[in-house]
C-alpha cells in the first residue's frame, strides 16, 4: 500500500476497530461493548471522542476529516461504521480521480 | 498559558489578546471571506449550503432581529473583524456603526477598511461611554468572555446584569438587542475541559440560560430564543476542514501557527455541541 493511499476498510473492520477503541477507553472487554449501542451511551467525553476520531482517520490514512455526525448522530456503532465506510469509499474514489 | 490572577471586570483584555492576536492571516486562512468568527446559521438554507452563505444568513438574522434600517446608529459589542457592521452598512443602509473590540489586530483591520460610517473602538464594554445613544445593539460571540471562572454564580450574574443595564442605557431604554452566545447545556461548569478552559479561552466562563434570564429580568423582555448548537457544530467542523486544507496547500505553516491546537479545539467544540453539552443561544431582546 502506497504511503498516502486510503485504507479501504470494510464496515465490519471499522466497527471492530471502534469497538476495540471504546473498550480501551472505558476499560471494558470488547465483548461487552455492543455495536448496537449508540456511541454517546458510553459516557466518553468530547476530548476522548475526538482523539478516537483522529486515530481512526490516521488508521484509515484519510486526507480529510470525517464528519463527526457520522459517529455522534448514528443510532448504533454499527450504523456509524457503515456510514464511515461509505465516506471512506467516497474519499478513495475522489483520490483515484484526482 | 497566562499567569493572570487579576480578574478584569467585564472580560479580560489579556485573555482576548491571547486568543485573537494570533494573527489576521491565520484566521483569514480558515474563516469564510466575511471573516466571521462565530456560529453560522443554516435555518432556511439547504443542509449542505456553504459556510459563507450560512454566515451571511446569520448576519441577516441579527440585523433583522434589531430591525436594522436606513439612517440608524448601531453598536456591535465584540465586533471581531467587522463583518456585521459591513453588512449593516451595505445591505440595510445603516448610517453609523460602532464596534467594540479588545483586539488590536482587529481594530487595525477595521480601520483599514476605510468606511467613514464604521468606527471601531478598542474598549471593554464595561468602560465604554458612548457620546450619543444607539438605536440598537448586536453582540455575537462576545458574551462568552464576560465572566470569569473564579467568580461565583452571583458575581457572574452581576456582570451580565451590568451588561444588560448598559445596553438599555445606551439605547435610551427603547432599543433592541440581538445576542448570540454559547451557553452551558447538559454540561455544568465543573465539567469544563481543562484544555479549552486553559489553553484556548483562559479566563472565560460560559453563561447558562438561567443566568441570562435572571440577569436581564426587568431590563429587557425576551422576545425570541433559539438554541442552534448543531449550527455551531457544523461551523466548527467546516473551519477545521478549511484549516486542514490551508495547511495542505501551504497557506498556513504549522511550524509558525498553532494548527494542531486549533484543530483539536474546533473539533472538540463541535463534539460538545453535538453531544448537547453546550448550546448556542440566539436571543432577541426588546427594552419596551
Ligand atoms: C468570537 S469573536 C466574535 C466576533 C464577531 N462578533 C463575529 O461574529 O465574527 C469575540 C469578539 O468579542 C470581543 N470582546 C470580548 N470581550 C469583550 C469585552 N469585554 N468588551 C468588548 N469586546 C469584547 C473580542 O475582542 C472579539 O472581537
Amino acid at each position: 500500500m502506497n504511503s498516502d493511499s486510503i485504507r479501504q476498510a470494510s464496515a465490519k473492520e471499522i466497527e471492530d476497530w471502534i469497538v476495540a477503541r471504546i473498550a480501551e477507553i472505558v476499560n471494558m472487554a470488547p465483548a461487552n461493548v455492543s455495536a448496537d449501542a449508540p456511541f454517546d451511551s458510553f459516557g466518553i467525553d468530547s476530548a476522548k471522542a475526538i482523539s478516537l476520531m483522529v486515530e481512526l482517520e490516521n488508521w484509515l490514512n484519510l486526507p480529510d476529516e470525517l464528519p463527526l455526525e457520522l459517529l455522534f448522530e448514528a443510532e448504533a456503532i454499527r450504523d456509524a461504521a457503515a456510514g464511515i465506510a461509505a465516506a471512506v469509499a467516497d474519499m478513495a474514489a475522489a483520490q483515484a480521480e484526482g | 498559558m497566562m499567569q493572570d490572577d487579576v480578574i478584569e471586570y467585564g472580560g479580560s483584555a489579556a485573555a482576548i489578546r491571547h486568543h485573537y492576536d494570533v494573527g489576521n492571516d491565520f484566521y483569514s486562512a480558515w474563516l469564510d471571506p466575511t471573516m466571521t468568527y462565530s456560529s453560522a446559521m443554516w435555518d432556511g438554507l439547504p443542509k449542505d449550503a456553504p459556510l459563507e452563505e450560512a454566515q451571511k444568513r446569520k448576519l441577516a438574522y441579527h440585523a433583522e432581529s434589531v430591525g436594522a434600517a436606513e439612517g440608524m446608529r448601531i453598536l456591535d459589542v465584540g465586533c471581531g473583524w467587522g463583518g456585521m457592521m459591513r453588512n449593516l452598512r451595505s445591505s440595510y443602509g445603516v448610517a453609523e456603526c460602532v464596534g467594540l473590540t479588545l483586539s488590536e489586530e482587529q481594530l487595525a483591520y477595521i480601520q483599514q477598511l476605510g468606511d467613514p460610517g464604521i468606527g471601531a473602538v478598542l474598549s471593554n464594554w464595561h468602560d465604554y461611554r458612548p457620546d450619543k445613544p444607539f438605536d440598537a445593539i448586536i453582540s455575537v460571540g462576545a458574551f462568552e468572555h464576560f465572566a470569569h471562572p473564579q467568580q461565583s454564580v452571583d458575581e457572574r450574574r452581576g456582570v451580565y446584569r451590568e451588561f444588560f443595564q448598559a445596553c438599555r442605557d445606551w439605547t435610551a431604554g427603547k432599543g433592541r438587542l440581538s445576542l448570540q452566545t454559547i451557553a452551558y447545556g447538559k454540561m455544568s461548569p465543573e465539567d469544563a475541559n481543562p484544555f479549552i478552559s486553559n489553553e484556548i479561552f483562559p479566563a472565560a466562563e460560559l453563561p447558562t440560560l438561567e443566568d441570562i434570564v435572571v440577569a436581564s429580568k426587568g431590563l429587557f423582555r425576551i422576545e425570541r430564543l433559539r438554541d442552534d448548537g448543531l449550527d455551531y457544530a457544523r461551523t466548527c467542523e467546516m473551519w477545521s476542514n478549511k484549516l486542514r486544507g490551508a495547511v495542505r496547500s501551504g497557506v498556513v505553516d504549522p511550524a509558525i501557527h498553532p494548527v494542531e491546537k486549533y484543530s483539536r479545539y474546533l473539533r472538540m467544540s463541535a463534539a460538545g455541541f453535538r453531544m448537547r453539552k453546550i448550546g448556542l443561544l440566539r436571543i432577541a431582546f426588546a427594552a419596551d
